[in-house]
C-alpha cells in the first residue's frame, strides 16, 4: 500500500466517522443544508490536507470542529449571521428570558397530567418540537448548547472550538438552556397544550432556604407568561 | 478574611442555587460553590425536583444526536460523494 493509500485509510478510520457529528454542527452553524454540505465538504478536505500533521488523534473531533467553525467565520458568518441578527427580535429578548424556568412556569399554568406535571411535559416532548426550539435559539447561544447537550465537548473543548473563553462558554451555555425553555413553553401556548392560567396547586414544599415559600415559589426573574 | 472563614460554607437561596443547575449539570462546580449547592438541594424539594427537571431536559436534548436509519442512509451517501471529491482533488 503506497503513503496516499495508507493516508486514505487512516483518514477513513479515524476522521470520517465524525461525519454525522459534523453535518449536525454544520447545520446548526448555517441552518441550511445546502450552505452545510459545502461547509462539511470544506471541512473535511481541510482535515484531509492536514492529516499528517495530527499527532493525538484522540483530539480528531474537537480538531475538526475547529476546522468547521474556522472555515465557517470564514466563509458564512458575516453573511449569515447578519441575517440572524435582523431576523431575530433584538436583544432584549434574550435579557428578558434571563433565568426563565420552564418548572416554575409550567407549575403556574393548567398543565395536569397523572404523577408529576412537570416531568410529564419533558416526557411528551417530542425531537421535533426540541429541534425547532433549538434552531430558533441565537447562533451563538444555540453553537454553545449543541456542542456542550449534543456533542458533549467539555467547557475547555468548546472554548478552543469557538475560540472564545470559558466564562463566555459558562454563561453561553446557561442563557441557552433558559432560552430553549422559554421556546418550549411558547411552542406550549401556541399549541393550546399549556395556558399560563394557574388551575392547579403546588404541592406542598418545605424549605429551609429561609425564604418565604410563596415568595420562593415565585422567585426567579420570571418573562411575562 | 482567614483560610478558614473563606472556605466556610453559607446557606445559599433558591435563586442562588438556580444559578449554579446549569455548571452543576456539566460537572463544572467544585469545592465550596457545589458543597453549598448539594446541602441546598438537600433541603429545599423545590429545587431538589427542578434541577431534576432540567437534568430531565438535558437528556432530552442529547437524545438528539441520535439519527434515525433513514438519516443513516442519507449521511453514508453524502459522504461518499464526499469522500470521492476529496480523494480525487
Amino acid at each position: 500500500m503506497n503513503q496516499t493509500e495508507e493516508k486514505k485509510k487512516r483518514f477513513s478510520g479515524v476522521v470520517l466517522i465524525h461525519f454525522s457529528a459534523v453535518k449536525r454542527f454544520a447545520f446548526s452553524l448555517c441552518r441550511s443544508n445546502f450552505d452545510a454540505d459545502d461547509l462539511v465538504s470544506e471541512t473535511f478536505m481541510k482535515a484531509f490536507e492536514n492529516f499528517n500533521r495530527v499527532r493525538d488523534e484522540s483530539k480528531i473531533k474537537q480538531w475538526l470542529f475547529r476546522i468547521l467553525n474556522n472555515q465557517f467565520i470564514s466563509n458564512y458568518r458575516h453573511r449569515k449571521r447578519i441575517a440572524e441578527i435582523e431576523s431575530i427580535p433584538g436583544e432584549d429578548m434574550q435579557d428578558d428570558v434571563d433565568g426563565f424556568s420552564l418548572f416554575e412556569a409550567i407549575a403556574k399554568s393548567d398543565f395536569v397530567e397523572k404523577g408529576n406535571p412537570e416531568k410529564q411535559f419533558i416526557s411528551n416532548l417530542t425531537q421535533i418540537q426540541i429541534d425547532k426550539a433549538i434552531n430558533e435559539l441565537p447562533g451563538e447561544f444555540r453553537d454553545a448548547l449543541v456542542l456542550c447537550d449534543i456533542e458533549e465537548f467539555t467547557y475547555a473543548e468548546i472554548s478552543l472550538i469557538l475560540q472564545v473563553p470559558i466564562g463566555t462558554v459558562r454563561s453561553r451555555i446557561s442563557r441557552a438552556r433558559s432560552l430553549l425553555q422559554k421556546k418550549l413553553w411558547l411552542q406550549a401556548l401556541e399549541h393550546g397544550i399549556i395556558s399560563s392560567r394557574k388551575t392547579r396547586l403546588k404541592p406542598e414544599y418545605t424549605c429551609t432556604c429561609g425564604k418565604d415559600e410563596t415568595k420562593i415559589h415565585q422567585s426567579g426573574k420570571e418573562a411575562v407568561l | 478574611m482567614d483560610k478558614t472563614q473563606k472556605n466556610k460554607v453559607s446557606p445559599i437561596d433558591c435563586d442562588e442555587a438556580a444559578r449554579r443547575f446549569s455548571d452543576f449539570m456539566d460537572n463544572y462546580i467544585k469545592g465550596k460553590a457545589k458543597v453549598e449547592l448539594m446541602q441546598h438541594i438537600a433541603d429545599c424539594r423545590h429545587c431538589f425536583e427542578r434541577i431534576e427537571f432540567e437534568q430531565m431536559l438535558k437528556a432530552k436534548v442529547s437524545a438528539m444526536r441520535k439519527i434515525t436509519s433513514i438519516e443513516k442512509k442519507a449521511a453514508k451517501r453524502n459522504m461518499k460523494e464526499m469522500i470521492s471529491k476529496i480523494y480525487s482533488a
